[in-house]
């Protein structure tokens, strides 16, 4: 973690009470429609990087896999398959190894 | 998101003095002053859970106040611990949120809204929103909302799923319509063994098993099984199921269906995937299992156990010596209510009496008070366990289950006179 300068701190905190985020909730005769913040957490750079963010995104943002407590290879490759079982995920067959790689090298456990 | 020191275990409130700000976005905090590009990923608050790899970012959603973000789509937000110190109903902009697929709508036309009745019933309806609240008598009931895998995040050995500390709950007094009225309506035919829900939420992917939940006809003709229109007196927020969800007082929050539009009495045991493997406890009294025991009996989970926790206190807090310190906090169970909620201020050795507030009926938050004077240069550990109305009280040694679910041990935190 870096650490900020107070006039940084400042100018950040200026900002935060200067322009209240741009989302809104329209609430009109029982119409409600919001807009979501978007998506922040983003894949770390390592082998297999992409085969998982092409496969994983489609239906998940990426704290999934951070949140997670480190996993043994068993647990992600147990993770990997009920995605592509059980939810259906259209995973290669090929794909699924180099994706428990990345997964290990980005939250794994012995 | 990345490595940090391990903070397993001890603490169980959210720490306010943690929060912190992080250097992604300071540098777009400038640039924003002049421009109003890209303002929501100006400054990223974090604060940091219990547990490994607890770090969260702080987001306000629409319709709502700053809440911990654990997932961003799927849409799961957690309500922090000071919230439950406010009032024994938890805001509905504080309310935590939690959906299974991403295919959620993110506008909802009250207006045109309708709820299916079909399946074994003698005449299929279809009710709108007003049909609700004109045609139906009005029930009210105060009654927590609490996720299956709550504290999940506190389990040891960890478990896969979501990592939530104790936020993945709330309070509120919910108006709707007996469910039971609404199946009369349409009559019940002969056969019926479950009633199914769905919402409006669909997976991504048309392969994906739709988030659909089933009780026992005994469940759902029991008198507090309600479809709400309101909460807190008001309308739902969107991300709490707007504009009517299922509300089943006294069990798991997995059944209280969102935006739900589709009630089917069907003549089987839903054994879809979200009844079953999904939201199975082992069919033990202590609902526990052991890390890598295999072929354990299953039952879908169900009432809620009891729980307490302090609210005006957080882990870590320094205290003026010599002062009496009001503690106080929440307790509350699956339906029997709180008979008793007890403090200690020395880890469980002994333990006192607190003073139950009001009763806001048996499936609410009943909130409890006490006080200690906390020694200069002392260090304390305060711990509440709560008693029901039929003797359950909470567990001292943690339950284990490979899901994560249900736990309700007895939480410490740790504060120093100074």
């Amino acid at each position: 973690m870096r650490k900020l300068s107070p006039a940084t701190m400042a100018l950040a905190a200026l900002f935060t009470l200067a322009a209240p985020p741009m989302l809104f909730a329209e609430e009109k005769s029982g119409e409600v429609k919001i807009d979501l913040p978007p998506e922040t957490a983003q894949l770390k750079p390592g082998p297999g990087m992409d085969t998982a963010s092409r496969n994983c995104k489609t239906c998940h943002s990426v704290d999934y896999i951070y949140m997670q407590p480190p996993l043994t290879r068993e647990q992600w490759t147990a993770t990997v398959m009920k995605m592509k079982k059980v939810f259906g995920a259209p995973i290669p067959d090929n794909d699924v190894a180099i994706i428990v790689n990345y997964l290990v090298s980005q939250n794994g456990k012995e | 998101m990345g490595d940090h020191d391990d903070s397993h275990g001890n603490c169980d409130a959210l720490n306010a003095s943690r929060r912190k700000f992080l250097g992604a976005g300071a540098a777009l905090g400038g640039l924003a002053l002049f421009g109003r590009s890209a303002p929501v990923a100006a400054v990223q608050k974090m604060v940091e859970l219990p547990m490994t790899n607890g770090q969260r970012e702080l987001v306000t959603y629409p319709q709502k106040r700053e809440l911990i973000r654990m997932t961003a789509r799927p849409v799961q937000l957690e309500t922090p611990m000071t919230v439950f110190n406010e009032g024994v109903f938890t805001p509905n902009d504080a309310f935590f949120v939690r959906w299974h697929l991403a295919g959620m709508p993110s506008s909802i036309d009250a207006g045109t809204f309708r709820i299916k009745v079909h399946g074994r019933v003698k005449q299929p309806i279809s009710l709108s929103i007003a049909d609700l609240k004109n045609s139906f008598e009005a029930v009210e009931i105060a009654a927590v909302c609490q996720c299956a895998g709550n504290s999940r995040g506190l389990f040891n050995p960890r478990v896969p799923g979501g990592q939530w500390a104790n936020g993945a709950m709330g309070n509120a007094l919910w108006k709707g319509v007996r469910l039971r009225d609404i199946l009369n309506k349409a009559g019940i035919a002969s056969g019926a063994v479950q009633v199914r829900f769905n919402g409006a939420d669909r997976p991504v992917l048309p392969a994906t098993p739709d988030f659909i939940k089933s009780l026992d006809m005994d469940m759902a003709l029991s008198d507090d099984v309600m479809v709400a229109y309101s909460m807190n007196g008001a309308s739902l927020p969107l991300l709490n199921g707007y504009p009517v969800r299922l509300v089943v007082p006294g069990w798991y929050a997995t059944y209280w269906v969102k935006m739900l539009e589709d009630i089917e009495v069907i003549g089987e045991v839903d054994e879809n995937f979200w009844m079953k493997p999904a939201y199975r406890i082992p069919d033990n009294p202590c609902a526990c299992s052991e890390p890598g025991k295999k072929g354990v009996n299953t039952v879908p989970i169900n009432r809620m156990d009891v729980r307490s926790f302090i609210t005006s206190l957080a882990d870590g807090a320094r205290l003026q010596g010599g002062r009496s310190q009001e503690v106080k906090g929440i307790a509350f169970d699956g339906g029997f209510g709180i008979a008793r909620v007890l403090l200690s201020t020395d880890g469980g050795k002994t333990w006192a009496e607190t003073k139950l507030g009001k009763d806001n009926g048996n499936y609410s938050f009943r909130e409890w008070r006490s006080e200690f004077t906390p020694k200069a240069g002392k260090h304390y550990e305060l711990a509440s366990i709560a008693v029901n109305n039929i003797g359950e009280s909470q567990r001292f040694t943690p339950r284990w289950n490979p899901s994560g679910y249900m736990r309700n041990a007895v939480e410490t935190l740790r504060v120093t006179g100074l």
